[in-house]
């Protein structure tokens, strides 16, 4: 599907993206080692291109002006030789994506783009952000808006780039969490000596164990039996707390019959598990949009975020044309309602002003075509 | 100490200091030997660190030169031949044995700890191991587990080996080939295994269904009553059928299924589950 199909409208499009690539440096890791992609109608038009320095890059950007742009997770001896396997492999960053929100949630969905969904996001990248490094103790995680739904997050240490296929998927499921966390050793369907994470368990287990302690400890008889002990079962529960409490310490967790744990379990995986998308961890010859780079389905710039800072990243960090103003005038393809760039209700083939980064927005997304450039011009 | 653990574990990596060069007839005959004994399951004596050796990567490369299916094969068997042997061992050479696998490896809180990426090559299931700041926790039982399947992992390892031998090799090759088994598949007299549908299981099922197809045989397996080393047997052949698809279904994740479903040995078996699942018709 071509992005924005309108002749002027592309051209338009185009022409803002070069004088913004005029005025601003990308830079590129390892630039010398790694194949980049390019499109103007869709992500990757063609492929196979290199590139020995970030000045080059940088020109080549300056006189194309891509509306895509990706490059290699991959490094290469020859990364413009063609078929792949003249490229001569030499180890690939580790990359996780995250473009929508693990679970469903309740919400009015925009199918333009969803600020909602946006939050979420965030949020789940914040939880990779620990993962990464409390977790897997990984140094120098460089996150980046991906300029459209979500974050991308690089590890471009040399021991990381020779992680097999096998240990990426690893790390995959590791952020979405074990599918259970018990071991049961039960008999005619009652549990003798069920044994879970204790008080020294590390990981997931911890984590899981410091949450359901945590529930018990403060719990009510109304809310272990909202949890599922019924009756008396609860009663007697809320009663010996304290000696569930010490066995739990110690990994055992008999008092409860299994289900009742796995239910306090699912919940806090589901609150906890983050899905990201496999595919781009797993494939190391991955494309993936260079950091920095506008977007081409938004005209938006995928920004890199410190680690750190990623909790006050909002949207607007990412637009790079002027949000003010209305000085261009666009043909909604759609009657459209949106809350970003800016807040706005178009009606379909009614003519009507916008500020540049909102027609740049909607031009891009396909949504409207350019009748009327900016005023001043 | 170094030539008496190579002699008992000829896959640890200083071994090639013990190969050294040439190879008689000698050498071919007692690596067919060496092979053929562990086909057909019949104990091996250890000799010393350069026969052994010797036997290990002689065999490695007349089994790859034949088949990648036969090198495999060949590694699930001798590794739990090994494993067994570090069952028996102290753990000073436990650890030892295991540094060489896991270079990070140290003794932590009554246990060991090794850094998240050696544990990424060749550890276990990762969602359930104890992960914090990049390090690894697990007790002496967990490093026996790891230990076995990474010693598998290092003897089916075929990135080095070439499957073109020079001439003498490639004739034992063809002796050798008479040794062993025509058909691998574990023959266990359980209700269940024994059934046509997990036979056809057995034989391997396409992408996006193998996750399911080690499940089934894994809750088979426990309802059958198999040990969970037998299990393992199950399920290696199961990990070898299958196709690769566009990434291969790994023996870590047919081991990590195997772990679970024996950790929950009171799971349902349902043929409807498996007609859900596309598995059989």
């Amino acid at each position: 599907m071509l992005a924005v199909e309108h002749a002027e409208s592309l051209a338009f499009v185009q022409e803002k993206f070069s004088v913004f690539y005029a005025n601003h440096d990308l830079s590129v890791p390892d630039v010398h080692r790694r194949e980049f992609g390019f499109g103007l109608h869709k992500k990757i038009d063609f492929r196979h291109k290199a590139f020995r320095t970030n000045a080059e890059l940088n020109a080549y950007f300056r006189q194309n002006a891509p509306l895509f742009a990706s490059y290699s997770t991959a490094l290469y001896e020859f990364p413009d030789a063609r078929p792949m396997e003249k490229k001569v492999f030499m180890g690939s960053d580790l990359v996780f994506d995250i473009d929508k929100p693990t679970r469903d949630f309740a919400h009015e969905h925009n199918e333009i783009f969803c600020v909602e969904c946006f939050g979420r996001v965030k949020k789940d990248s914040m939880k990779i952000v620990d993962y990464l490094q409390d977790d897997f103790g990984f140094k120098g995680v460089a996150v980046n808006f991906s300029g459209n739904k979500g974050f991308h997050f690089h590890l471009r240490s040399q021991e990381i780039r020779g992680l097999s296929q096998d240990s990426r998927r690893q790390l995959t499921e590791y952020l979405t969490g074990p599918e259970s966390i018990f071991i049961a050793g039960e008999e005619k369907g009652r549990d003798t000596d069920l044994r879970g994470p204790s008080e020294k368990t590390r990981g997931w287990g911890k984590k899981f164990f410091d949450y359901a302690f945590a529930f018990i400890e403060l719990a009510s008889v109304g809310e272990l039996k909202e949890k599922g002990l019924r009756g008396r079962n609860a009663e007697e529960f809320f009663l010996r707390k304290k000696g569930v409490l010490e066995l739990m310490r110690e990994g055992k967790w008999r008092f409860a019959p299994k289900k009742f744990w796995d239910a306090i379990y699912a919940e806090f995986k589901n609150e906890n598990g983050v899905g990201v998308d496999a595919h781009v961890t797993l494939d190391l010859a991955r494309l993936i949009r260079i950091p920095g780079s506008l977007h081409g389905e938004t005209g938006l710039a995928a920004r890199v975020v410190e680690p750190g800072r990623l909790p006050e990243f909002a949207l607007r960090d990412a637009v790079v044309f002027s949000a003010g103003e209305k000085t261009i005038n666009v043909l909604p393809q759609i009657d459209i309602a949106l809350d970003f760039p800016e807040r706005l209700f178009l009606k379909k083939n009614e003519p009507c002003e916008v500020s540049l980064a909102s027609g740049l927005f909607l031009m891009c997304k396909g949504k409207a075509t350019l009748l009327l450039r900016e005023k001043n011009w | 100490m170094e030539q008496k653990l190579i002699a008992k574990y000829p896959f640890l990596s200083f071994s090639k200091d013990f190969v050294g060069e040439g190879v008689s007839e000698t050498d071919l005959k007692d690596a067919i030997t060496f092979a053929s004994e562990c086909f057909q399951h019949d104990e091996h004596i250890a000799r010393d660190a350069a026969r052994e050796s010797k036997n290990l990567l002689l065999s490695r490369l007349m089994l790859y030169s034949m088949s990648a299916n036969f090198l495999r094969k060949f590694a699930f068997f001798k590794a739990r031949e090994y494993a067994r042997g570090l069952e028996k061992e102290n753990e000073k050479v436990l650890f030892e044995v295991a540094k060489d696998f896991f270079p990070s490896l140290e003794n932590a809180d009554g246990g060991f700890k090794v850094s998240l990426i050696d544990y990424l090559q060749y550890g276990r299931s990762l969602p359930q191991a104890n992960v914090s700041k990049g390090m690894v926790f697990f007790i002496g039982d967990d490093l026996r587990a790891c230990l076995r399947e990474a010693i598998q992992e290092r003897i089916s390892d075929s990135e080095k080996l070439s499957a073109k031998l020079p001439e003498n090799i490639a004739a034992a090759a063809l002796r050798l080939k008479e040794f062993i088994p025509r058909d691998f598949t574990p023959q266990f007299k359980g209700k269940l295994l024994q059934r046509s549908e997990l036979q056809n299981i057995l034989k391997g099922v396409g992408e996006g269904k193998r996750y399911y197809g080690s499940m089934a045989l894994a809750i088979a397996c426990v309802k059958d009553g198999l040990t969970r080393e037998e299990a393992g047997d199950v399920m290696n052949s199961y990990v070898t059928n299958c196709p690769k698809g566009a990434h291969p279904f790994t023996p870590r994740e047919g081991e990590a299924v195997l772990d679970w479903v024996y950790a929950h040995p009171t799971i349902g078996f349902s043929f409807n589950v498996l007609k859900s699942q596309g598995l059989v018709d």
